[in-house]
């Protein structure tokens, strides 16, 4: 017995070799943000934000940002090892950024490396960043922290509000998807802010066009059912008043898919009147003046929002996704082709419900 | 079935446990991938078809077996003779070591992707089977009790599919029967795979108590199972897009990335500690049906069989060197297990009512002895 | 009265079966005895002459002057027959006997002879028992109802069970075990509701017990339980009275040891471990609450440290977000890796703990004190350890103290060892791992023959009535099936469960 004992303590002692290597936590180096910039068609310049916590307790972290230039980005990595002090772990990942000039050339391979890590996370947020992504996670602002902090907290509040929602999974999930094609919010660096200034569209993986910010709340509408997005009507003679909604709904409809589709989208926003200077909005009759130029001037957006789509070819809508749910025997093929003519008419209802707590 | 005194015996209920136990392994960790290459988004059709036939083989299973009134070594023998008899037994059990290997293996390859790349395979089959011979040696009723048990741990991993059905595309379902009938079809003989492994079932019957009463049992145990698959393709087709779901290999275990628990996120990392409590019965019952087995043919004892089983399974274990290998041993396995379920048992269930010799009921218990 | 006869039956086959082998005449008796400085023989010359030995440091000088001499010495006896009818007491015993007498002497008992080379002699129980005072339990106090503990003396104990069950089917069988301590062991069931088959290995394992002084209950509890090996213990140690009686009338069985101020009680089940007696003076609603709060501190305990070191040293990823700054900004400073640094705490807490076991109660508190604040603030000033791990640790300390049973918290202490090596080396898989080999272990185990995890495994859905959570008395209508009671039913179901329409 003693003797099988020792047996098994000495086979566990010989096999010890093989157990995996620690990773403790204050060890490693833990990269919160990478940004990807243009170089060359070949060539990509790697920037990996990393926060260094500070000795004490109340010292904010430092962020420090390593560069590096190659054509992979696992490759990119190693060579940031040699100037940093800690091995690097990308498993605290929470945004990923996209120059927008690389954008255009496509970054399927850069999110492909990211997406086959299994220590990152699903909810990494992307983002592409008009200018260079390394500046913008150089600077340091008053606001926040580190960049990351920023980053992260600038991108969900907005995601909440005005751009459609989109992370790593929605990026996959529509760039894998057929019929449908991924969106991304635009940001900009602009002094010591972060801005965003609208949605990227990407044909697959390469931007093809943007949406200004006041469009981007007007493509969310027509994409998911969503609340406290904030938008900017004109009414009357340079009169403005903002609606906020507290509820949108949207449905489409198809028509013939297998000849010769038609599509019509319908939303429902409810909405309050959140700013309103100069305009008396307690008055019932006006509430209705307000709902009809909010819908007209919706949808007069709206319509050129969806050309614009078309045109570009890029279905971020995901309208042929759901054509196919709706027909048996679906020929995707044969719908691409289709696309930019197809005749899609959106409408959109909207209801004022209150507007604030005075009259 | 008298030759097992009634305190070895375990309640017919536990049929329950230890089939769904047996039927849910790693396979469920990323299934949905292979049925829905065939019949896309229609594949949940084929888990259910998959399910009921199921059924209709442990029906045949329970009949054969009750035939003769023992496990499938005196059925065998009866039917056969001792060496045709005896051979088709072997390779039975040489068929479900090998499923023991396969879900052993496949685990530490989850291991190895996921958590700790670097980890041994030879430490932690050594591991591993030093659990599976700790449960092993306590016999059945310790065996069953893992099950039991690894079913109620696995339970609440349900919950965290909430977290995948706030991101839905529920259209993502329709339109409801866009395939062919082959397509289906050629779905269920992937969903095959996933509902192997009760079959051990021919082994451990008469250690149940009124083997009879507990078919009920072990239907409703495949059931459960079918019911748990339904759930997670569910999910799976929601979350993900037919396309993604292709370049996915780990479909569930990604679903659990996205869990996030204020005390902790990333699920997947505990998620798969859990798994242990799903795996370990799986390995356990088949170490103890198998080791059962060798000591009926061959008059080995239990103990003895069961170590020379695991040094043999340890061996085997490292001898599988990359996902590659690990890929053709779950193809190869599972398709031994196709032909032996839908081919081989119907044919045992024809064979025994031709020769008719299951009516009596005496000759059974006598041979059934040795 | 049944009781006592009963025990002296069984008091005289014992004393038969345990007197020491080899030939002993009787001269060579009274030389060993008289060897012994408080060994007295008196002789007796008033009407009649006789011989009273005795120890004088066991006898109750008091019973000898006042109610046993005056009776012999007033009339002239001739015979020890004649003593035996005079003397107005009980439990006398004519024995000629080497082995008995030198038995019953060196128990108490006063030898009476005729002669002083007579081999016969008649021997009077006078036991002085110097007994403590019942106090109030102190490891299981209960804030709610009775507060008598046992004390050293068994009759005294039995006597505190035997007033709460004042039924026949009461029983005690006693054993005597121990080479050299012959100590008094009491197995106690209630007839017609224990199983035999319980009792009757309860009986026959403290029969076999090899041992030559048996001091405590605690001896017991090791030699006869199913694995010694186990750091679980398999049968319950309590102090008090009644929760032994309410243990027994669900049909198990308790051993009780002279000398012990413990029962023990069996066969138990791991649930029972963690159910505090108090559970049953309070509200079902609230007991079941607190029954769960103790599992969670059971699983918080165990875990707790275990998951930090595998979260720290492999999954820093499983981090939540907000938590992430301050465990970095907390471990930034410490010079250990966070196994070293949790063994470190774990080992300080139970220093902390046996210095304050060890010391009176009032230098323990200050020890306490003096561990708890000025260390722990020191070391994590110092850098020496991280807050976070300090405030884990002490929960998890305080934690495993909530368990009711003694035994149970110490070893829910000891678990959390293995699991941190476990952690250590392959972090949240090797937390499940040891959870799974402690769970084989426990599968395995079982008390008195019974299976120890019962209610859930074997799952008996009868019984989790009154164990993860207490469900009212109403519903406990039926004794545990997991200790196979003779007689199953608690109560009249029909009755209890008669229904009153609004206004009757």
């Amino acid at each position: 017995m003693v003797r099988k004992n020792m047996i098994i303590v000495f086979t566990l002692f010989l096999l010890t070799g093989c157990f995996p290597s620690k990773k403790i936590l204050e060890d490693v180096q833990l990269v919160s943000a990478v940004g990807y910039d243009y170089k060359s068609n070949s060539q990509v310049e790697l920037n990996g934000m990393v926060a260094i916590p500070q000795r004490g307790e109340d010292v904010p972290p430092i962020s420090e940002v390593f560069t590096a230039t190659t054509n992979t980005s696992k490759m990119a990595r190693a060579l940031e090892q040699a100037e940093s002090p800690k091995p690097f772990e990308i498993g605290r990942l929470d945004i990923a950024l996209y120059n927008h000039r690389l954008a255009e050339n496509g970054i399927y391979d850069l999110v492909d490396t990211l997406q086959r890590d299994p220590s990152l996370g699903r909810d990494l947020y992307m983002a592409i960043v008009k200018g260079s992504t390394k500046t913008l996670l150089k600077q340091q602002y008053p606001l926040s922290e580190t960049p990351s902090k920023y980053l992260l907290q600038l991108l969900d509040q907005n995601m909440n509000a005005n751009i459609p929602k989109s992370n790593i999974h929605d990026f996959l999930y529509r760039y894998y998807g057929k019929g449908m094609d991924p969106n991304l919010p635009l940001i900009e660096k602009q002094g010591d802010r972060i801005r965003v200034i609208g949605t990227a569209l990407l044909k697959d993986d390469k931007m093809v066009g943007q949406l200004k910010l006041e469009d981007s709340f007007l493509l969310k509408l027509l994409m998911e059912p969503f609340e406290k997005g904030i938008y900017e009507v004109k009414f009357k003679n340079n009169q403005f008043f903002t609606i906020q909604n507290l509820s949108s709904k949207v449905e489409y409809q198809f028509k013939n898919v297998k000849r010769s589709p038609s599509v019509d989208i319908s939303v429902k926003v409810k909405g309050r009147v959140s700013e309103a200077p100069k305009i008396p909005v307690s008055n019932p009759a006006l509430i209705e003046q307000l709902e009809s130029a909010t819908e007209k001037a919706m949808n007069k957006r709206t319509n050129k929002i969806v050309k614009k789509l078309q045109k570009a070819k890029v279905d971020t809508i995901g309208l042929g996704d759901l054509a196919r749910s709706r027909t048996r025997g679906f020929d995707f093929k044969r719908w691409d082709e289709q696309y930019p003519d197809i005749p899609i008419n959106v409408k959109v209802k909207v209801e004022i419900t209150q507007a604030g707590i005075t009259e | 079935m008298s030759q097992i005194s009634e305190n070895k015996q375990i309640s017919p209920y536990m049929a329950f446990y230890m089939v769904t136990t047996m039927q849910i392994g790693v396979g469920i960790l990323g299934f949905e991938r292979y049925i829905a290459k065939t019949a896309g988004h229609d594949a949940w059709i084929s888990v259910i078809i998959g399910g009921l036939l199921f059924n209709v083989l442990i029906w045949m299973i329970y009949r054969i077996l009750s035939r003769e009134n023992a496990d499938i070594i005196g059925v065998h023998r009866n039917l056969f003779g001792r060496w045709i008899g005896g051979t088709l037994s072997f390779l039975l059990l040489i068929y479900f070591s090998s499923t023991i290997l396969t879900v052993l293996r496949t685990y530490i390859e989850v291991i190895q992707i996921w958590i700790f790349p670097e980890l041994g395979t030879p430490i932690i089959t050594f591991i591993l089977l030093g659990l599976a011979y700790s449960y092993v040696i306590g016999g059945i009723r310790v065996v069953a009790g893992l099950s039991v048990l690894g079913f109620f741990m696995s339970l609440p991993l349900f919950l965290l599919k909430y977290y995948a059905l706030k991101n839905a595309h529920y259209t993502n379902f329709l339109p409801i029967l866009d395939h062919s009938f082959s397509d289906l079809m050629a779905a269920t003989k992937g969903v095959t795979l996933d509902y192997l492994g009760f079959e051990l079932i021919l082994l451990y019957l008469p250690f149940l108590k009124h083997p009879e009463k507990s078919q009920k049992w072990a239907h409703l145990g495949n059931l459960f199972t079918m019911f748990t698959y339904l759930i997670t393709v569910f999910v799976s087709f929601v979350y993900f897009n037919q396309e993604q779901l292709q370049h996915t290999i780990w479909a569930t275990l990604t679903l659990w990335k996205i869990v996030d628990l204020p005390f902790a996120q990333r699920f997947e990392y505990a998620g798969i500690a859990l798994w242990l409590f799903v795996i370990l019965p799986n390995i356990c019952i088949g170490f103890w049906s198998v080791s059962r087995g060798i000591h009926r043919l061959y008059k080995i004892k239990q103990k003895s069989a069961l170590r020379t089983m695991m040094f043999i399974i340890f061996i085997c274990s490292i001898l599988v060197v990359d996902r590659q290998q690990v890929d053709i041993l779950n193809t190869k396995v599972s398709q031994i297990g196709f032909y032996i379920l839908y081919a081989y048992i119907p044919f045992l269930f024809v064979i025994q009512l031709i020769l008719g010799k299951g009516n009596g009921k005496g000759k059974g218990r006598k041979t059934s002895n040795g | 009265m049944i009781f006592f006869k009963k025990k002296k039956k069984n008091q005289q086959q014992e004393a038969k079966s345990n007197s020491t082998k080899g030939t002993l005449t009787f001269p060579e008796l009274m030389k060993k005895l008289t060897a012994s400085a408080d060994f007295s023989t008196v002789k007796q010359t008033s009407l009649s002459t006789f011989y009273i030995s005795y120890y004088k440091t066991l006898v109750n000088p008091e019973f000898l002057h006042r109610d046993l001499l005056p009776y012999i010495t007033e009339m002239p006896l001739k015979n020890l027959d004649d003593i035996q009818k005079h003397l107005p007491l009980d439990g006398m015993v004519k024995s000629n006997d080497v082995h008995d007498i030198a038995n019953k002497v060196t128990e108490g008992f006063i030898l009476i002879q005729m002669n002083k080379g007579d081999p016969e002699g008649l021997l009077v129980p006078s036991l002085s028992t110097e007994n403590r005072q019942i106090s109030i339990p102190e490891t299981e106090f209960s804030v709610v109802g009775p507060k008598e503990a046992f004390v050293e003396s068994l009759d005294t104990n039995l006597n505190l069970i035997r007033k709460r069950l004042p039924i026949p089917e009461f029983t005690v069988k006693e054993v005597r075990v121990g080479k050299l301590s012959k100590t008094r062991v009491a197995i106690i069931y209630i007839d017609g509701i224990a199983d035999a088959e319980n009792v009757n290995t309860a009986i026959q394992r403290v029969n076999d017990i090899e041992y030559d002084h048996v001091v405590d209950s605690s001896y017991i509890n090791q030699m006869i339980s199913d694995n010694e090996n186990s750091p679980f213990p398999q049968l319950i140690d309590t102090e008090r009275p009644d929760r032994v009686a309410s243990v027994l009338s669900e049909g198990k069985v308790a051993i009780m040891a002279d000398g012990s101020p413990h029962a023990l009680t069996g066969p138990t089940t791991i649930v029972e471990f963690f159910s505090a007696f108090e559970d049953y003076f309070l509200n079902w609603t609230l007991a079941s609450v607190f029954r769960l709060i103790r599992l969670m501190a059971v699983m918080f305990s165990v875990l707790s440290t275990p998951l930090y070191v595998a979260v720290l040293t492999f999954h820093y990823e499983m981090i939540p977000e907000n938590l992430l700054a301050t465990l970095v900004a907390s471990r930034n400073d410490i010079p250990f890796p966070p196994i070293l640094e949790a063994i470190v705490l774990e080992l300080s807490i139970e220093l902390l703990r046996e210095a304050g076991a060890r010391l009176p109660s009032k230098v323990g508190q200050t020890i306490g004190i003096v561990g708890g604040i000025v260390i722990g603030t020191a070391a994590v000033q110092a850098g020496l350890t991280s807050n976070v791990l300090l405030i884990i640790v002490a929960l998890a300390a305080l934690a495993s103290f909530t368990t009711p049973v003694y035994q149970m918290s110490n070893t829910i202490r000891l678990l959390r060892f293995p699991f941190l090596i476990f952690a250590q080396f392959l972090g949240v898989l090797g937390v499940a791992i040891c959870f799974a080999f402690i769970v084989s272990h426990l599968l395995k185990l079982t008390s008195l023959g019974r299976p120890y995890i019962a209610p859930l495994y074997p799952l008996r859905v009868n019984d989790l009535k009154d164990a993860l959570i207490r469900m009212p008395f109403s519903v406990q209508n039926s004794r545990p099936s997991s200790v196979r009671p003779q007689d199953k039913a608690k109560m009249n179901k029909k009755r209890a469960k008669e229904k009153h329409d609004i206004e009757d």
